[in-house]
């Protein structure tokens, strides 16, 4: 007759088995030191199939099934890194930071930094080549971001928050504005937008570009923007008003507060159909403010 | 198939239903549902405020809604997941679901999830654990907890009580309510060798809310829970003496890997019907000599 073991210990046993690094037996020679029970001793062997052939479906199921979330969470970085890269990647990724949330959408969420902090030292007096190890983590960056859009709360379903501008409304003075509760805006260093273009085989170039991401009736805009749009946009994290957002924009990106007012002439109502903005909301409105983050 | 009250703990036949996919948005968008009610993976829409969300409004306003776990993790010997709960309880006010699923199963521990649905060890240990758990998690939602069987792919030394038994005191002792899926009790007949009709009749009838029908996937060794594939006549057959048994309660198809087009996933529904008439379709069991997935999670993926 043997020994029950306590539920806990069973479970931390099995845990150890599915989520170590290495083969199945590293695996059981881990969870052993660390636990004091062998396989021998948990699981039962029947029908002609052993404890290690059973447990292995598990072992070996762990990784597969968080890898193929990876790959559908990241299907443009698979295309710039090519499958079996990417697959060792997102293996590394998942046996050094396992998840710990009940949801598979917060799997991808540190896979960016993972990328950024993983990549090979850089390599001196080949500058390009040095540069090229920044990609991965950049794309991954935006598609995560891509992703987050996607869940986002949104505008859709009040057609007052995505009333369109007329052209000359920037110039009275009482616009207010804010960005959409779902726009994301990034900076990064290679041109990256082009490539999230399935037809777009040229890899991303090596230039500073600026990223809005917004979401209008559903549909998620990755657009590339200028230096100055993106300060505006920054400037309308909160309600404000567009003469002092155009103002801050123009004096981070190192231009005229009247340059920007001209061109916001013609952008505001882009920035509207691209779900980055919308004119501020009444007070009292109903309306969630945070995003589900 | 009228029932007394006393049946499925109170709650409705529902019909026929499948699980509501991203595969099937559009389509669903522009035509009738042509099924009676939808099952959604609570966690695929919990936090999700896009167009999935829209997609799932439309659609409780004109069928019913059953949620769907996968997270709860109630064998689990970690606390349980009060901002989960709270997730779960607050989809639940905008869904108005008929009931409210997840599995017997832990999903991981010391804060690992491993996003599979893992057995217990059935003693008395575990069932104690598991009662006190279904216990709070009913307070908390201030419904019936509906569990599930799992597949299963391994057994533990240490087990003293059969699925079946640990089912049968689970709905003594706490009131819950059971999802029986046919199909899992096919595949953890096969790999454990017990009789899977043996496992049906020994159930609470009563307490079944549910009953889950899909395809399993022989791998030669053992069968695994793979979700990809027309029911075979042997699920089928179960699926026949369990409705027998119930009386009749709401059957739901699932298929979450290589799923077809909605029409096509309909006719493979609607051959419930003939199967309560007495006709079993003749669907071999899919084989295959790959190494596959136990619980397969594409249904679950935001590019799916």
């Amino acid at each position: 007759m043997m020994t029950e073991q306590p539920l806990a210990l069973t479970q931390l046993w099995m845990k150890t088995v599915l989520t170590e690094r290495g083969s199945l037996a590293e695996k059981l020679q881990t969870a052993t030191q660390q636990h004091g029970l062998s396989i021998e001793e948990v699981v039962a062997a029947k029908r002609d199939l052993s404890a290690q052939t059973r447990l292995n479906i598990y072992a070996s199921g762990y990784v597969a099934r968080l890898l193929e979330c990876m790959r559908a969470d990241f299907p443009v970085l698979r295309r710039f890194t090519g499958e079996s890269v990417f697959d060792a990647f997102a293996k590394a990724y998942i046996v050094t930071e396992p998840s710990h949330s009940p949801s598979l959408f917060d799997l991808g969420a540190g896979f960016p930094r993972f990328l950024e902090e993983t990549k090979p030292a850089n390599s001196e007096g080949i500058e390009e080549l040095s540069a090229l190890l920044d990609v991965p983590a950049e794309i991954a960056r935006l598609e995560r971001a891509r992703t987050e859009v996607m869940r986002a709360r949104g505008t859709e379903g009040d057609p007052s928050l995505t009333a369109s501008f007329s052209p000359f409304e920037v110039f009275t003075s009482d616009l207010r504005v804010q960005a959409t509760p779902c726009l994301r805006l990034l900076e990064s260093k290679f041109s990256l937008v082009d490539f999230f273009d399935e037809n777009q085989s040229q890899h991303p170039k090596q230039r500073p570009s600026f990223v809005a991401i917004g979401r209008a009736d559903y549909h998620v805009h990755v657009k590339e923007i200028e230096n100055w749009q993106f300060a505006f946009l920054r400037a309308c994290e909160s309600p404000v008003s567009a003469h002092v957002a155009a103002r801050a924009a123009a004096e981070e990106s190192g231009t005229e507060p009247s340059f920007v007012l001209a061109q916001l002439v013609l952008w505001l109502p882009v920035a509207v159909q691209f779900g980055f903005l919308i004119k501020e909301i009444p007070h009292g409105a109903n309306r969630h403010h945070h995003n589900h983050e | 198939m009228k029932n007394s009250h006393h049946q499925r703990l109170g709650l409705p036949n529902l019909g026929l239903g499948v699980g509501l996919r991203n595969q099937h948005f559009a389509y669903l968008m522009r035509n009738d549902p042509q099924v009676d009610w939808f099952e959604i993976i609570s966690e695929n829409f919990i936090d999700n405020f896009g167009f999935a969300r829209h997609v799932l409004e439309r659609m409780a306003s004109i069928r019913p809604i059953v949620m769907h776990g996968v997270s709860l993790s109630i064998g689990s010997t970690d606390p349980l997941d009060w901002n989960y709960l709270q997730s779960l309880k607050t989809l639940a006010d905008f869904v108005q679901p008929r009931w409210i699923s997840d599995h017997l199963c832990w999903t991981g521990v010391a804060n690992v999830n491993t996003h599979d649905l893992l057995p217990l060890p059935l003693t008395e240990e575990s069932l104690g654990h598991v009662v006190q758990r279904v216990r709070q998690v009913q307070d908390y939602l201030e419904r019936p907890l509906i569990l599930e069987n799992p597949s299963t792919y391994l057994e533990f030394k240490e087990s003293t009580l059969n699925e079946w038994e640990f089912l049968s005191e689970l709905v003594n002792e706490t009131g819950c309510g059971l999802l029986l899926d046919v199909n899992n009790v096919y595949v953890s007949s096969h790999n454990h060798g017990f009789d899977p009709e043996h496992y049906i009749r020994s159930l609470p009838h009563a307490s079944i809310v549910q009953l889950h029908i899909a395809g399993p996937t022989d791998c030669g060794q053992y069968l695994v829970d793979t979700h990809d594939q027309p029911v075979p006549a042997r699920v089928w057959r179960l699926y026949k003496l369990a409705q027998e048994l119930t009386g009749g309660v709401s059957t739901l198809l699932e298929w979450d890997a290589n799923i077809p087009d909605f029409p096509d996933l309909v006719l493979e529904l609607r051959k419930a019907e003939t199967v309560i008439q007495g006709v079993i379709p003749d669907a071999p069991l899919h084989q295959t000599v790959a190494q596959l997935v136990s619980n397969p999670v594409d249904f679950q993926l935001v590019s799916a």
